[in-house]
């Protein structure tokens, strides 16, 4: 992971929730390389095998396709990918909030603020 | 009426005149005879009750109905002609399938070699523009596809969207259906794809008994594989066996259904119960014995799959083979015991690459001998293998081609079906590309000939086991057609793929 990512881990996401499901937050622009990079990266480095993968933005298709990539390169990893608006990410607070998220592009550290809260 | 349905298209809800072979004619194109009547071949009606439920439904369709409804979902699998019925009260739409897009062997080989679009395929693009689904997406209807062929959707996103497929699940849904189902319910975001990995899979207490009969009464006795044969999809699932109790309830739910026999279902199904890959005299004996008490002596039994060295190992060590056929299995209505196996390759030295476990507990460099003395065994305990071979495999070369060509001559004298398959990038080789006709070389012909004439050699004396009754008669004369047809082409094939390969 680049310095840029921000992560959050609360209590509560380590007590109940960090093993359960890896929360990676992504703009549909980031480049399908460096989403897979960051993928496979974030995979070694959480030792996580369940994610959430939300995609947000509308060029949903060019991320299916990394998401192709990704399930082509391991069968071990359960991954459910939502693509949706920076709006209906807020139905996802509370896997966010509680969870633990990282924000592959920089420019949606924001929300994590917007979305949770101080 | 249901709020929740599960369906299909015609080539999947369909029990193939109860002949599960005749079922693999709609992964073609339709060849020699319009469609209607290639579909009525390989894909006839069910019979359905009043709300359009089939009385026999593929069987992961099955559990995945049994999940919802002990979940306490308004459920229900009905047949594609009859979903009309359900509009009003539809909210949630599940599909599932073997091959969506025919990109699965062997509709993509055909596909391949024809030119031709699949009859799977188009039947699938058939229910998806069909009025009735156009209208349940205007009403907001969420749609979940599912089902072994899941992965294809990846490759056809754009029909994902224009069709307005919701959420795609891909492996095994048992753990996260209910959950999903309620989501789209409760008009929740959904995910757009969901991929379940090894240790999502459900566990033996996790996987329900069905709760209507399923296609053929087929039943499944094991899920998983422990070969790890580098081509397939099922060996990324872990190995887990059903317990008997459950077997039997599933094979009682399909008699009590009015079915004439029942399949058991497995990659394997001498490793039942097995001691790793050497197969186990007693489980396997008593399966057999309690199925068989189930089943009476003129209802007719089926394995959908054997590993060629499981059926060596058994015979060689136990006489299990002979044993299960000669004394429990045939009788008077019991004359054959119809069995999926994979031959794959001639070559030792492709079997180590690709399969290096398909042939344990013997060596790779043993694989043809295990395959000739499996075909032998198999022939003399009437025993009829549909056995596969892959084409273009990562890796091949010419040398391994022209070994699989000298094993299927040396298998000539053995009843049996052998159909060539294109690599199809699945399992661990699944970041490989599809093999297509224009690579193939002069030695895949070859191969594909060899197999040709193997097969038209023993089609005759096998459909006479077959389709013994005469209610099979007119599909007999059908198929005889069919078969005089490609006669009267394959040279006339053979050449043009021959010029293909010039160019």
């Amino acid at each position: 992971m680049t310095k840029e990512h921000a992560m959050r881990w609360t209590k509560e996401g380590r007590s109940t929730h960090s093993r359960k499901f890896l929360n990676i937050v992504v703009h549909s622009s980031l480049s399908p390389e460096l989403l897979i990079d960051e993928f496979n990266k974030l995979s070694i480095t959480t030792g996580c095998r369940r994610f959430n993968l939300f995609i947000i933005g509308d060029e949903s298709a060019k991320s299916l396709e990394s998401v192709r990539e990704i399930i082509l390169s391991n069968h071990i990893y359960t991954i459910s990918v939502y693509v949706l608006s920076e709006e209906q990410l807020k139905a996802f607070s509370r896997e966010i909030c509680i969870g633990e998220t990282v924000f592959l592009s920089p420019m949606h550290t924001g929300y994590l603020k917007e979305i949770c809260g101080d | 009426m249901f709020e929740v349905v599960l369906t299909t298209d015609r080539t999947m809800m369909s029990n193939h005149h109860g002949k599960e072979f005749l079922g693999f004619m709609a992964t073609g194109p339709p060849i020699g005879m319009p469609e209607w009547l290639w579909t009525m071949l390989a894909a006839p009606r069910v019979k359905v009750d009043k709300y359009g439920r089939p009385i026999e439904a593929p069987y992961g369709m099955r559990k995945i109905e049994s999940i919802l409804l002990d979940a306490g979902f308004n459920v229900a699998i009905i047949d594609p002609d009859h979903l009309h019925k359900h509009l009003n009260t539809l909210k949630v739409l599940m599909l599932s399938h073997h091959d969506y897009f025919a990109y699965g062997p062997p509709s993509s080989e055909w596909w391949s070699l024809t030119g031709l679009e699949p009859l799977n395929r188009r039947s699938f693009t058939k229910l998806m523009n069909s009025h009735v689904i156009r209208k349940a997406k205007e009403k907001g209807v969420k749609i979940i596809a599912g089902g072994p062929a899941a992965w294809q959707w990846l490759y056809e996103l754009e029909l994902m969207d224009k069709w307005g497929v919701d959420t795609v699940v891909d492996g095994e849904g048992e753990k996260i259906v209910v959950d999903l189902v309620q989501r789209a319910l409760n008009n929740e975001p959904l995910p757009r794809y969901v991929y379940v990995g090894v240790e999502d899979s459900p566990s033996i207490e996790e996987i329900p008994v069905i709760k209507g009969a399923s296609v053929n009464g087929l039943v499944e006795i094991m899920r998983g594989c422990p070969r790890g044969c580098r081509f397939c999809s099922v060996t990324l699932r872990p190995l887990r066996f059903i317990p008997l109790e459950k077997i039997l309830a599933e094979i009682e739910i399909n008699l009590e259904a009015g079915l004439k026999g029942i399949i058991l279902h497995s990659e394997d199904v001498l490793l039942y119960h097995a001691d790793g890959v050497k197969p186990r005299p007693e489980p396997v004996i008593k399966l057999h014995t309690e199925v068989l008490s189930k089943l009476g002596n003129k209802r007719h039994l089926a394995w959908s799959h054997a590993s060629l060295s499981a059926i060596k190992y058994a015979e060689e060590n136990y006489k299990l083979v002979s044993k299960l056929m000669n004394e429990m299995i045939l009788n008077e209505y019991r004359t054959y015991l119809g069995v999926e196996v994979g031959i794959e390759t001639g070559s030792p030295r492709l079997a180590r690459e690709i399969m290096v476990a398909k042939s344990k507990p013997y060596p790779p460099e043993m694989w043809p001998e295990i395959v000739e003395d499996a075909f032998k065994i198999m022939h003399e305990n009437k025993i009829i293998p549909a056995a596969t071979v892959i084409l273009g495999l990562p890796g091949e070369t010419t040398d391994d081609v022209v070994k699989t060509v000298e094993l299927i001559e040396r298998l000539k004298p053995y009843r049996s079906i052998i159909v060539p398959m294109f690599f199809v990038p699945m399992g661990a080789l699944k970041k490989n590309k599809w093999f297509m006709r224009d690579q193939l070389r002069h030695e895949h012909i070859d191969a594909m000939i060899k197999m040709y004439e193997h097969t038209v050699y023993w089609a005759e004396d096998i459909i006479r086991f077959y389709m013994k009754s005469p209610i099979y008669w007119p599909l007999r004369v059908i198929l005889k057609y069919f078969l005089a047809y490609v006669r009267r082409n394959v040279n006339k094939y053979r050449g043009k793929l021959e010029e293909m390969i010039k160019k």
